[in-house]
């Protein structure tokens, strides 16, 4: 009802005369670039073996202004990292305050023969390292200027993310899938964002009771950060969806490590976040679910309290389910504040030279 | 044309906006410029000023051989903003009916540093001229403006080709200012041989193909590959030759191409791992009797290892080791189908770089140090050594053999003095790299960055991405305050273009390439020569000192810009001279100021005459040649030597520069003599501990009869002395004359002690406030023995502090040794000046 009344009376503004010229700036949203010079180009970051971007004047792929940015993309296909190019927020573009953006857009010509994606991603300022947020995708269809949408869903986002505090835009491209593919040729005009009056839904609810982490929907991977100063090293995190690796819900995070980066037997790599729940100090115990597809047994750690160091928590037996249980005096041990209960790690000791992916569900805390 | 149509566009609109009667056209004002000429191994400043340089009638000298480039520079200094400016320049002509047409002309960009590479360099900060644009880009994009009283260069790239027939050339420069044009006449000479396209030093220059994005906004396999060929037009070969992301059947197909190349010297494998083992042996089982993968493969084994020195060293014995088993694992029938010997394979270089405590690793193969670490005789031979006493495997399967090389490199490091590639180094120094790379035998030249467009530090975060490097609005942003550090080459993609443009330190580097080449092929010519003469008691290395001497100390370049040039020269009409009929060469000795002389010693084809003048040199019989002394008397004025040697019909010239104007200071053949020079005294007590004194025994004396003795008495040293004091003999200023008139100052010095003496020489000049300042010009090792310390262009640059302007007020010359608790005894001897 609260959004109705809201919308009724965007509307009403809008007929007054004296609104219209602002209504329109809203729905034409406001320019961020419209990649017009070189210079503006340079102080973007391409990430993951991008490719190449180059301006051009061509009319058939300028929307507006001078210029669009041809980019020719690969990324690298042996990995899982996507190639992004991400426009840096605070010098050049000043808004950071993303907290009442509902929509980006941005006009795509996808210059190949097939349906093409994109995606859009917040990094966002997190309490230790940066958050992205998770990938927004828009189908392109082939051969055509299209202006693709990404709707925020601020009342989620908010909950995981600061997106009051945003460092980068990016735009992000499928990688190649196979050796030597050729470019994916997309044109790029107009990025632009759409505000809203509306204000974000405080008491939006995106966990159940209890639950640290559903891994039910991709989105969720946005409250998710990698213990390592790298964002793909020395493991990394995806989104399933296959059943046979799913303990409840509709998915699960997927970590894998990377073979051969370190010279060690095993390596605790890992992923952190920061429990929706703060006060644990009324529960008995937290557990979670793993399931190890890899050729051995795998012990699983936490960082402690600090993070000066790692605890083990259980182990992940090769090619089944285990439900790992820690109890709430492990955390007490262990320096965790229990009435701000700031950060909780999955930490796996991976074996260093044999391919490992371990699942992981259902995080909740007990009573 | 697109200018001109702007132009009426813009004149059009102002006619509809402001009315016909402001429409008429206003020409361009006339600009008062000074035009004037500089060679290409100096970088001119933008806001400095050069008024010492300007001539009446500029001409753009260039001297080449064929098969190669050389570049000049056309300076505009206007006294009001020039609003547009263009050079265009004519073929060039012989009056023969032959032309040069290949004649690239650039316009230098200037980038602006605002703090020095080394934090302790006096080098003015300001507008260095780096990145060479199109001159047409440069119109195109609408840069060629220059501002009142600014420097504006435009460097003019002349290329011969290998059929150019050798002679003087003509044409003719055409400067536009606003609309005025202005002729300035260019002459290339073109020398009579071939430089060999085939690159004899070897070299391993990086290029990180993921950090080509940040300037040049493209970082796919096929730019990356069409850098790569770029490069090899300046000579310079890329570390990894194939894009990284080529699997190995295509990384052997690019390997093949590059392994046929002429060009390329060297391609890494790949470090440590199995990659590189990988790699090689598919370069071994692609190699055939008639191309060889392996010859110029190397492994880029680790990259400064400082925190695991024990480790680098396990990992490189372990991967000598894996090369001995690899070469056994073949059959002979097998290595003779592939066209290598087992030695090949045993023999694949595994190099190790490290900035500092390289040498506290013991048997590398390959060692790769900074240039610094070459600077004095001591290290050079302890490397020398390094490089006869690699690892030998571990059942000692490689004893007998001769697998050491050494490279060395720059980086960040070595500040100034050293030679490097930043930008607030001279270009003489990085061309003079090259010279100094043949004359210490190292084997090949590494540096880590072509095209690293990335603020080094962010490098690794793959969570913000990279931050890219605006190289040009940000000169030391690429690694640590290392101005231009990383990257050798502008990205064209700024003026919208698919390509990269050079730099004017990548210009001087592949100069410094091609000069290589001149000595390397002055030293094969030379041995046929010596050879055919039977001549056993003279040798290439000590022919060449005095040109090497005439560029650079150690590692440290001399400051004369031309110096290079002029030993160039001399270099070229030798390997004319050893080409032609006479088959002559030729060396300058050790000027003698007592007799105010130099012997200028000629060998050429028996049965030869020398005329100097309407003098006819005797010539004596030497082996199967004949060869000529003659003793040059030098005045204070530049001294040349012009000469014609004949042998039955054939006369070739001889013409060369010998030393700028000579003044003789001391030779100490009388006691009198003694007294020009004064040692200093000690903080504590007794203050005299420095004793001068005439010396007559021979075996210290270098010309004539007498030297002077200094001897240095060792005391107990007070604290105050121990924190900074150090023992010092020194010449006055009426001894030296006006400071800012001297070129050189010249003296032998004997260290008769075992040990090297660490010797430096600061000049001392008294400010108006009465308080003494110095500033070094000297810092070298005295070894064991005769040395010849020269002391080159000592007012070249600017000393000024607080405004004030110290050359002209210096007092003395000071010549210092470190505090030691030992007396330190030397002796002087043929002390001179030479004026500009």
């Amino acid at each position: 009802m609260k959004k109705i009344i809201i919308v009724m009376l965007s509307l009403l503004m809008c007929l007054s005369v004296s609104s219209i010229v602002g209504c329109k700036e809203k729905e034409a949203g406001t320019l961020v670039s419209g990649f017009e010079t070189y210079d503006e180009l340079i102080n973007m970051r391409y990430l993951n073996d991008f490719g190449s971007a180059k301006l051009t004047t061509d009319k058939k792929y300028v929307t507006e202004g001078e210029h669009a940015v041809h980019l020719q993309i690969n990324g690298d296909y042996k990995t899982n990292r996507n190639p992004a190019m991400g426009l840096v927020l605070g010098t050049r573009y000043e808004k950071t305050d993303y907290s009442d953006v509902e929509k980006i857009s941005v006009d795509v010509y996808n210059d190949n023969d097939f349906t093409a994606n994109i995606y859009f991603q917040y990094l966002t300022k997190g309490k230790n390292s940066p958050l992205l947020s998770s990938e927004n995708k828009v189908e392109l269809p082939a051969k055509k200027m299209t202006t693709a949408v990404f709707e925020i869903d601020r009342d989620f986002l908010s909950k995981l993310l600061r997106i009051d505090q945003v460092l980068q835009l990016r735009l992000v491209f499928d990688r190649a899938t196979s050796y030597r593919q050729p470019y994916r040729s997309f044109y790029l005009d107009n990025l632009r964002y759409h505000v809203t009056d509306e204000p974000i839904d405080e008491n939006y609810v995106i966990r159940r009771a209890d639950e640290i982490e559903s891994a039910d929907k991709p989105e969720y991977m946005s409250a998710w950060s990698n213990i390592n100063q790298y964002q793909y090293t020395p493991s990394n995190l995806e989104f399933n969806t296959d059943a046979n690796f799913i303990k409840g819900g509709a998915g699960s995070f997927k970590m894998t490590n990377l073979t051969g980066y370190f010279t060690t037997p095993t390596y605790g790599a890992g992923w952190k976040t920061e429990p929706y729940i703060k006060d644990i100090s009324g529960y008995k115990s937290l557990s979670y679910w793993v399931y190890n597809q890899g050729e051995e047994d795998v012990s699983m750690l936490m960082a402690n309290g600090d993070e000066t160091a790692q605890v083990y928590v259980g182990l992940a037996k090769a090619n089944q389910w285990s439900e790992i249980v820690i109890p709430i005096a492990t955390f007490e041990e262990n320096k965790f504040d229990l009435k701000d209960f700031s950060s909780f790690h999955v930490v796996v000791a991976f074996p260093s030279n044999t391919p490992c992916s371990i699942y992981f569900d259902e995080i909740m805390m007990n009573k | 044309m697109k200018r001109l149509n702007s132009l009426i566009c813009a004149a059009v609109m102002a006619c509809f906006t402001v009315g016909a009667a402001a429409c008429a056209k206003t020409p361009m004002k006339e600009v008062d410029a000074e035009i004037w000429t500089m060679p290409s191994t100096v970088k001119v400043l933008r806001d400095e000023s050069y008024e010492d340089y300007y001539t009446e009638n500029p001409v753009l000298d260039v001297k080449l051989a064929k098969n190669e480039s050389e570049g000049v520079q056309l300076m505009i200094t206007p006294e009001e903003d020039v609003a547009y400016y263009n050079v265009s320049v004519s073929d060039l002509s012989d009056n023969a009916g032959h032309t040069i047409s290949d004649v690239e002309v650039y316009a230098e960009f200037y980038v602006k540093l605002t703090k020095h590479t080394n934090p302790n360099s006096v080098r003015p900060l300001g507008y260095y001229p780096d990145a060479l644009i199109p001159m047409e880009v440069s119109k195109k994009s609408g840069e060629n403006k220059i501002g009142a009283g600014q420097n504006q260069a435009v460097y003019i790239n002349v290329t011969t080709s290998k059929n150019t027939p050798a002679g003087k050339y003509y044409g003719t420069a055409t400067l536009t200012l606003n609309e005025k044009e202005h002729s300035i006449p260019i002459v290339a000479t073109v020398w009579d041989f071939v430089v060999p396209t085939e690159n004899h030093a070897r070299s391993t220059f990086n290029l990180m193909q993921e950090y080509m994005i940040g300037g040049q906004l493209d970082n796919t396999v096929e730019t990356y590959q069409k850098t790569v060929d770029y490069l090899l037009n300046y000579r310079i070969t890329t570390t990894e030759m194939a894009s990284w992301e080529y699997n190995l059947d295509d990384w052997i197909k690019v390997i093949k191409e590059y392994a046929a190349d002429p060009r390329v010297t060297s391609y890494n494998v790949h470090g440590d791992g199995t990659v590189g083992m990988t790699r090689l042996k598919a370069c071994i089982e692609n190699s055939t009797p008639e191309l060889n993968l392996v010859d110029k493969a190397y492994f880029y084994l680790l990259d400064e290892p400082f925190t695991m020195m024990e480790e680098a060293k396990r990992r490189h014995d372990n991967k000598i080791d894996e090369l001995i088993a690899l070469a056994n694992s073949y059959s002979e029938e097998e290595l003779a189908g592939y066209g290598l010997t087992r030695e090949d394979i045993m023999g694949v270089e595994v190099l190790i770089t490290m900035t500092a405590s390289i040498d506290t690793i013991d048997g590398l193969r390959t060692y790769a140090p900074l240039v610094s670490d070459f600077n004095t005789q001591s290290m050079r031979d302890m490397y020398e050594d390094f490089r006869q006493n690699p690892y030998l495997g571990k059942n000692n399967e490689l004893a007998g053999t001769d697998y050491g090389t050494t490279w060395w490199y720059v980086c960040v490091h070595p500040y100034e003095p050293y030679v490097n590639f930043n930008i607030d180094m001279d270009l003489n120094a990085s061309r003079a790299l090259l010279w100094m790379q043949y004359d210490y035998d190292i084997e090949g030249l590494l540096y880590w960055g072509t095209a690293m467009y990335v603020e080094t530090t962010s490098s690794i975060d793959t969570i913000n991405g990279a931050v890219t490097g605006d190289v040009y609005n940000k000169a030391n942003g690429v690694y640590t305050g290392a101005n231009g550090d990383g990257y050798l080459l502008y990205p064209g993609a700024k003026y919208g273009l698919d390509e990269f443009f050079p730099s004017i330190r990548l210009m001087s580097i592949k100069d410094g390439f091609e000069d290589y080449e001149y000595l390397y092929m002055l030293e094969n010519l030379y041995n046929q020569a010596i050879s055919e003469y039977g001549i056993t008691d003279l040798d290439f290395d000590t022919m060449m000192r005095s040109f090497y001497d005439s560029i650079y100390t150690g590692t440290v370049a001399n400051e004369d810009f031309e110096a290079v040039l002029q030993a160039r020269e001399k270099v070229a009409q030798m390997i004319e001279l050893l080409s032609s009929d006479v088959k002559a060469f030729y060396s300058i000795g050790e000027v003698n100021s007592l007799t105010n002389s130099v012997d200028i010693t000629v060998i050429a084809k028996q049965g030869s005459s020398l005329k100097v003048g309407d003098t006819v040199v005797k010539g004596e019989n030497y082996k199967n040649a004949t060869k000529f002394v003659y003793s040059l008397s030098l005045g204070e004025s530049d001294n040349y030597f012009d000469a014609v040697i004949v042998n039955g019909g054939s006369e070739v010239e001889i013409s060369f520069f010998v030393l700028n104007g000579m003044q003789r200071i001391a030779n100490f053949e009388t006691a009198e003599e003694s007294a020009l020079v004064k040692g200093s005294q000690r903080l504590g007590t007794p203050k005299d501990h420095i004793t001068v004194s005439h010396n007559t025994d021979s075996q210290y004396v270098k010309n004539g009869t007498g030297s002077l003795k200094v001897e240095i008495k060792a005391c107990e040293w007070t604290m105050a002395e121990q924190a900074k004091y150090q023992p010092y003999f020194y010449f006055e200023k009426e001894t030296l004359g006006d400071i800012t008139k001297l070129k050189s100052f010249e003296l032998d010095i004997y260290n008769p002690g075992s040990e090297p003496l660490a010797f430096m020489a600061e000049l001392s000049a008294r400010s108006e406030s009465g308080a003494m300042r110095n500033k070094r010009i000297l810092e070298i090792e005295l070894s064991p023995g005769w040395n010849k310390v020269k002391i080159d262009n000592i007012s070249n640059d600017t000393w000024i502090l607080n405004g004030e302007e110290l050359y002209s007020k210096v007092e003395t010359m000071n010549f210092y040794f470190d505090l030691l608790d030992t007396d330190i005894i030397v002796y002087l001897d043929n002390i001179f000046m030479t004026r500009k």
